[in-house]
């Protein structure tokens, strides 16, 4: 029975490997995709059209950049480097729309890139905003919604209903207590359910339908509390820095035969949302309202209520981790300002912290491995 | 140009001196703000609502200045290593590290002035680092930030039109902020908002508007009586200083007559102008002059540059005047439109920078990356692509940093500036039909 | 009969080369930079005038390139050898319309117009790794002379994936494959195909027009002209002359100055003769 288990697991996991390396718009999709660079996309209005919302997470360690070092400046980030590549070698010719957000300048860039490149998907920035501050924020992102949902009107050339949008939340707010359901057993039980497993359970979200989603994670769940499970003693640490560019999941790993990690921002974008969106009244106004009013954090969304040594604290405290593992991606500017001022701030709270630099293109990690090994070291001897 | 009239009285003093002199006397008000109880704003040269704090009397700190002042006067070098030993990573901007190297130095810059802390900080959403930046301020001083959110360009091709439900989505935006920030200033000073100061500050802006917008014209004109990426980064030195002033008016009005004056005489500033020529980027403040005369040597003039857009606020690219009858809602327009039409430009650059070669005859484009800014340099050899393939215009890239000395590596960008002049007379021979 | 001279003055050698009226090439000189570039450039240039059997003041007209140009004292004319190395290949392969010049110390790609001009250069001068100094580093970490990593590249069987970017990691990972057990043929390879895949993007910088002329030392190199071919998919040019590419431009160049002084004299001579 614990091999039957681990077996069905092993298989949806494998499967969710598989889907997070797809790259390739599958054919029988072109123009039905909507691509949309990191962190946060209302998904719901996208999905309201019957478009798929394919989110970008770059090209990992697994793609050959051979176009894209012509177009992009040396000292950016490898996301922006390897998404131009894709863009540039064809995988992502399949794409019926583009959107960059203005979490950061790299990421507005990409937006003038994908214009000169790719016209024919009409590339866009939604302008979500950086303050959401003020009585007007929610207003604000409301108008920008709705000139979204003008703009998938056009393409799928009918109006998306109020009623259509309000089904996409009600599926979505079911993803989203799925994606909750699976961090409470990584911070409650992490011998259950490794980080690797959660994040490629997630990840193989941006490839599915979010029905289907829904399904692989039901799936996942009731097979989960059966599995068998060795006891281990690991220090406890909340990772940081996977907002954006994500970390090889080598890095993970590393991480992982040494740490639990309790608690993280991978993939923080899927999980953005943090409570259900109100299902009843008008939708595109529920989401906006969201955004502001019950959404996460991260250093690319300023927040004068979520300062960042306030949202670390709750973060250790909630998920009961004992360390903090800071890592932002090499050029990343709003990660490694951020670096900084909670390294500074957890030495003046004398809670032990790491800090690393990755890039998404990573293939070696014995300096990492070596790096984190001592600090667990010192964490299981304190 | 001038319609006829008396000839004025030759001035008492040159736009330089006059210049000069306010630019001191800014410092001095800077280092006695507190002492005199007047209180600081510290602000960006995008996106900052310098009316409304004109408006309440706020001393105006721009950090930017700050730090490419520690470029011009060679001691950059320690400021940012004091940040890179604090622990700041070296691919962070060097404007905010040398601006933490000023935090770390106790606030004496190398003027001479001791920075005073500010009262209100305002970033705006116009470049992402401002608002980081404002965040260590937020640490290091206790200040809260008021981040600006102002809405750029979504694409290339957009155009915000005044009348239309998108247009009064976003100036609405900025306006609610703008009320926001009216709200702030007002605990902050303790006295109320007075909406007939902030129409008198506007009169004024739009006056400077009026005369940028003419200086930049001049220099369409042959010979290009000013190299916008030296003469250019001393007028706005000043008129970001003194935005809204009468004393700023005054500045550009000398200015521009002087710059008339130049064009009518024929006075170059080049003396044999054999080039013109686009540049897209910012300076290397360490060495400004340098980079610039590697150009004038062979006869190549910068008589245009966005970063004259950017740099002074957008003062030249909303295409409106404030309507001082609806201060606080034409304040919310302009600030829009010049985000939507200059500001948010970098991404989508090249169709303007295509546009300018025409309107100044350019015969190419000077590209300059940036090793720390990725507002500035992210793109910029896609854009660059595009405008070659595209417009076959000849173009030339070459890169260092705003203030690091470490990035400028002389013997390099001289021969790229060499090889490009070669090619610029070569292509000057073969369409002569030599 | 008329003789011209180009020199080319870099940071670690100097080349000269002398061309007749016809463009022909009488002379040609190398040495490495002991002292400085100044002292280089006076010393190949009396040597290749040697080796022509010519003395100085035959040489009509000089001009320099490299980063040294400006050193050149008894020069004519300074010349980048962007427009030296376009002038050189087209003259050579005519039908050129990009130039790869993988240098010592830089690397360059030129794309030309259909009147032989310069119309855009990418160049990589900030960074080792993708120039001639990479191969160095392989050099110091086999022991091996520059010359013989082409021929033994070529021999690889299962070439081994260079991951460092950096000139100085490179050494130390050479090192490290070896211990492991990779032969050098293999490990050799790798470093090629690193620098070919770099200069590869470098050329797409400038858009890849054929026909592409590669130039500068590491022309020289069999297997990175087999590499280039195969990472760009095209096939290149190669001179027996590579080496020289920037002097012989630059000779060029000064052959035009020459001929136009001698109409110049010529029509001067007209207008004062009877």
């Amino acid at each position: 029975m614990a091999l039957e288990i681990e077996t069905s697991l092993t298989e949806i996991l494998a499967r969710c490997h598989e889907l997070s390396l797809r790259q390739r718009i599958p054919d029988d999709e072109a123009g039905m995709a909507i691509g949309y660079f990191p962190v946060y996309f209302p998904e719901e209005i996208v999905h309201a059209a019957g478009l798929r919302p394919h989110a970008l997470y770059g090209g990992g360690n697994h793609i050959e950049v051979r176009y894209a070092d012509a177009r992009i400046g040396s000292f950016v980030c490898s996301i922006c480097r390897s998404t131009t590549e894709l863009g540039l070698n064809g995988s992502l010719k399949g794409l019926g729309g583009f959107f960059a957000q203005p979490i950061c300048d790299a990421a507005k860039h990409m937006a003038g890139i994908w214009g000169r490149n790719f016209p024919q998907q009409d590339p866009q920035i939604l302008a979500l905003p950086q303050n959401v501050n003020s009585p007007a924020s929610a207003r604000y992102v409301y108008d920008e919604y709705q000139r979204l949902r003008g703009i998938l009107a056009e393409k799928v050339g009918h109006e998306i209903t109020d009623e259509a949008i309000r089904a996409s939340v009600r599926v979505y707010n079911e993803n989203r207590r799925l994606q909750r359901a699976l961090y409470a057993i990584k911070r409650d039980d992490p011998a259950r359910l490794s980080t690797v497993e959660a994040y490629l359970l997630i990840r193989a979200g941006t490839r599915l339908r979010r029905e289907e989603h829904n399904e692989l994670l039901r799936a996942a769940l009731r097979l989960l509390p059966e599995r068998r499970v060795r006891q281990m003693d690991k220090p406890r640490v909340i990772f940081l820095g996977g907002f954006c560019e994500q970390p090889p999941l080598e890095m993970i790993e590393t991480i992982e035969d040494v740490c639990f990690i309790v608690d993280d921002d991978l993939l923080i974008g899927q999980r953005w949302i943090t409570e259900d969106v109100p299902e009843e009244g008008d939708p595109v106004w529920a989401l906006a309202e969201s955004y502001i009013e019950r959404s996460a954090a991260s250093p690319v969304q300023y927040d004068a209520r979520k300062r960042k040594e306030d949202v670390l604290m709750r973060m250790l405290h909630e998920a009961h981790a004992e360390a903090t593992i800071i890592s932002a991606a090499k050029f990343c500017e709003p990660g490694l300002d951020d670096q900084l001022a909670q390294s500074r701030w957890l030495d003046q709270q004398d809670i032990p912290y790491l800090v690393l630099e990755f890039e998404e293109k990573m293939t070696s990690f014995e300096q990492m491995a070596m790096q984190v090994e001592t600090f667990a070291e010192s964490l299981l001897f304190e | 140009m001038a319609q006829a009239h008396v000839a004025n009285p030759a001035p008492t003093v040159d736009a330089r001196t006059a210049g000069q002199r306010l630019v001191n006397q800014w410092l001095a008000h800077v280092h006695t703000a507190h002492e005199r109880g007047q209180p600081v704003a510290y602000i960006f040269v995008m996106g900052n609502a310098v009316e409304i704090l004109r408006s309440f009397g706020f001393e105006l700190v721009f950090p930017e200045i700050n730090s490419l002042q520690t470029g011009v006067r060679k001691m950059a070098p320690d400021f940012l290593a004091k940040a890179e030993d604090y622990g700041f990573s070296p691919d962070v901007c060097s404007y905010v590290k040398a601006d933490v190297g000023l935090m770390l130095s106790d606030m004496q810059h190398p003027s001479g002035t001791r920075i005073p802390k500010p009262d209100i900080a305002i970033a705006s959403s116009l470049c992402n680092v401002y608002i980081k930046w404002a965040e260590i301020w937020e640490r290091h001083f206790g200040t809260p930030a008021f981040v600006l959110d102002i809405p750029g360009k979504r694409f290339a091709t957009w155009r915000p039109l005044p009348g239309t439900a998108q247009y009064d989505a976003d100036t609405r935006w900025v306006e609610g902020q703008l009320r926001d920030l009216i709200a702030q200033c007002e605990r902050i000073t303790g006295t109320k908002f007075d909406p007939d100061r902030l129409a008198e500050v506007e009169s004024n802006v739009n006056e400077m508007i009026r005369l940028w917008v003419e200086i930049l014209q001049l220099n369409q004109r042959r010979p290009a009586p000013y190299n916008s990426m030296l003469d250019g980064l001393t007028y706005i030195g000043v008129l970001n200083a003194w935005r809204g002033t009468p004393e700023g008016v005054e500045y550009m009005r000398l200015l521009r007559d002087e710059v008339a004056g130049k064009l009518a005489r024929g006075e170059g500033r080049v003396a044999e102008e054999r080039f013109r020529l686009i540049f897209s980027g910012t300076p290397c403040y360490v060495n400004m002059r340098r980079l610039v005369e590697l150009f004038e040597s062979h006869g190549g003039v910068f008589a245009a540059s966005d970063y004259l857009t950017y740099a002074a606020g957008g003062l030249d690219s909303s295409g409106l005047f404030y309507d001082p009858s609806r201060p606080l809602e034409s304040l919310a327009e302009v600030t829009t439109l010049a985000s939507q039409l200059g500001l948010s430009n970098h991404f989508f650059s090249h169709q303007t920078l295509a546009q300018q070669v025409k309107e100044y005859g350019a015969d190419g484009i000077v590209y300059h990356g940036i090793k720390s800014c990725r507002t500035v340099a992210t793109s910029m050899a896609d854009n660059r692509e595009y405008v070659t393939s595209r417009y076959g215009l000849p173009t030339l890239y070459i890169e260092s940093d705003l203030i690091d000395p470490r990035y400028w590596s002389d013997a390099q960008i001289k021969n790229r500036v060499d090889a490009f002049f070669e090619v610029l007379e070569q292509r000057a021979l073969v369409k002569g039909g030599d | 009969m008329l003789y011209v001279a180009g020199v080319d003055v870099g940071s670690t050698q100097a080349k000269a080369v002398v061309l007749d009226d016809e463009g022909r090439m009488v002379g040609e000189a190398i040495l490495d930079v002991e002292m400085n570039m100044g002292t280089a450039a006076q010393q190949v240039f009396e040597k290749v005038v040697a080796n022509a059997n010519l003395t100085p003041d035959e040489i009509a007209f000089t001009v320099a390139t490299g980063y040294g140009r400006y050193r050149v004292t008894f020069g004519d004319l300074q010349v980048t050898e962007i427009s030296c190395h376009a002038r050189g290949a087209t003259a050579e392969f005519p039908r050129t319309r990009t130039v790869l010049d993988i240098g010592g110390q830089d690397t360059k790609a030129i794309r030309i117009g259909e009147a032989g001009e310069v119309v855009d250069f990418a160049m990589n001068d900030k960074c080792a790794a993708g120039t001639g100094r990479f191969l160095g580093a392989a050099s110091f970490a086999l022991e091996l002379p520059l010359s013989e990593l082409g021929p033994l590249a070529l021999k690889a069987t299962a070439p081994v994936k260079i991951t460092t970017t950096c000139t100085v990691f490179a050494e130390s990972e050479i090192i490290g494959h070896l211990a492991k057990g990779h032969r050098p043929e293999d490990v050799l390879a790798g470093m090629h195909y690193s620098i070919a895949t770099r200069c590869a993007s470098l050329v797409r910088r400038v858009g890849l027009t054929p026909e592409i002329t590669f130039t500068g030392g590491v022309s020289r190199n069999a297997a990175m002209v087999s590499l280039l071919h195969k990472v760009l998919d095209t096939p290149l040019n190669v001179s027996a002359q590579g080496h020289f590419m920037g002097a012989i431009g630059a000779a060029l160049y000064a052959l035009d100055h020459a001929r136009a002084g001698t109409r110049h004299a010529a029509a001067l001579a007209e207008e004062v003769a009877p």
